[in-house]
């Protein structure tokens, strides 16, 4: 006769990646460094705005990266011709995202007390790595002009998890039919609290603002160590 | 894929509260694994079930199967799971067999 027996889980799915997010997170507020999430579609221009903000900020604040690609190391290839700090490259093999263990296994490689700064550009989607905690202080969305101005609303997800959203490849804008005031409205609907940023990586355009937040991430993070 | 990676860690909690419940060598009397897929949780449930019934139908469960209940908000949760403890063995998967992929145009 069968002997069926019932076990009450009721465990979240998340709560080990959740765990190691809490680690990251520990890690990373003990050493002072702020931490963002890039988290875009394919193509947005993620590792664009890095290699120009790489460019830019140059050893006024010393940023570690870590990337994120489905296959190959390209991004890091890209962004370590940049930076004489490492680019640390984490290939997920077919994951659609990273989770907060390869962000903590990346951590150990990067010098936590040379570091002001640590950027984890994930992997191109706008779906999955939305709901997965990497132990970061901010996700930020990179969307562009080449995109549908509808990607807040068919990705809300995302949007309503980042603190900010950058607008990207906006030197396009005379040649594309882009309505970039609607694709910020529709942003601004999905999450009214959003911080927004228009950029262009090719000519530099809303640079100085985009790196002028980074660097007050790293002046507060500096002023509340020495209070 | 997402679904997969969501419905290995399933299995990683069911095997762990299993192995805690009645060691190691339950985990084939494992019948059906219940999972609360939140409906804002950016999972298809579809996916979902079809990899975890391909996982839990698969060494070291065997004879394992899912159901998925859709509740508001953007959880994802082992809820229980049932051992039958006088279920036969199943038979477990043949891990040395080569398997050939035919490729049909």
């Amino acid at each position: 006769m069968s002997v069926r027996t019932i076990v009450n889980v009721r465990e979240r799915v998340m709560a080990r990646n959740d765990d190691f997010a809490g680690t990251v997170r520990g890690r990373l507020t003990a050493a002072r460094i702020p931490s963002l999430n890039l988290l875009s579609s394919p193509g947005a221009g993620k590792t664009a705005l890095l290699e120009a903000t790489l460019q830019r900020l140059g050893d006024t604040v010393r940023i570690a990266i870590l990337t994120g690609d489905v296959q190959t190391q390209n991004d890091a290839d890209r962004l370590a011709r940049h930076t004489d700090r490492l680019v640390q490259a984490v290939v997920t093999g077919g994951a659609c995202h990273l989770d907060a263990s390869q962000v903590l296994n990346g951590l150990d490689a990067v010098p936590l007390d040379d570091t002001d700064l640590l950027i984890v550009e994930n992997v191109g989607n706008l779906v999955c790595p939305s709901h997965w905690d990497l132990g970061e202080d901010a996700k930020v969305v990179v969307m562009s002009t080449t995109e549908g101005e509808d990607k807040p609303l068919k990705y809300p997800a995302a949007f309503q998890r980042a603190s900010v959203v950058v607008l990207n490849k906006i030197d396009l804008l005379p040649y594309v039919p882009y309505d970039a005031e609607l694709a910020i409205r529709n942003a601004l609907s999905v999450n009214p609290a959003l911080r927004v940023f228009r950029t262009s990586a090719r000519t530099g355009e809303g640079l100085d603002e985009w790196c002028a937040y980074l660097a007050s991430l790293v002046a507060v993070s500096r002023a509340s160590a020495s209070v | 894929m997402h679904e997969l990676s969501l419905a290995n860690e399933i299995c990683n909690i069911v095997e762990r509260e299993v192995q805690r419940e009645r060691g190691a060598g339950a985990l084939s009397c494992v019948t059906l694994v219940a999972v609360e897929v939140g409906d804002a949780a950016n999972v298809e449930p579809n996916s979902l079930q079809f990899c975890l019934n391909a996982l839990l139908g698969t060494h070291p469960f065997g004879r394992g199967r899912s159901t998925l209940q859709m509740v508001p908000g953007d959880d994802l949760r082992v809820s229980w799971f049932e051992i039958d403890d006088e279920s036969p063995p199943a038979t477990p998967l043949d891990v040395t067999s080569t398997y050939v992929l035919e490729v049909v145009s």
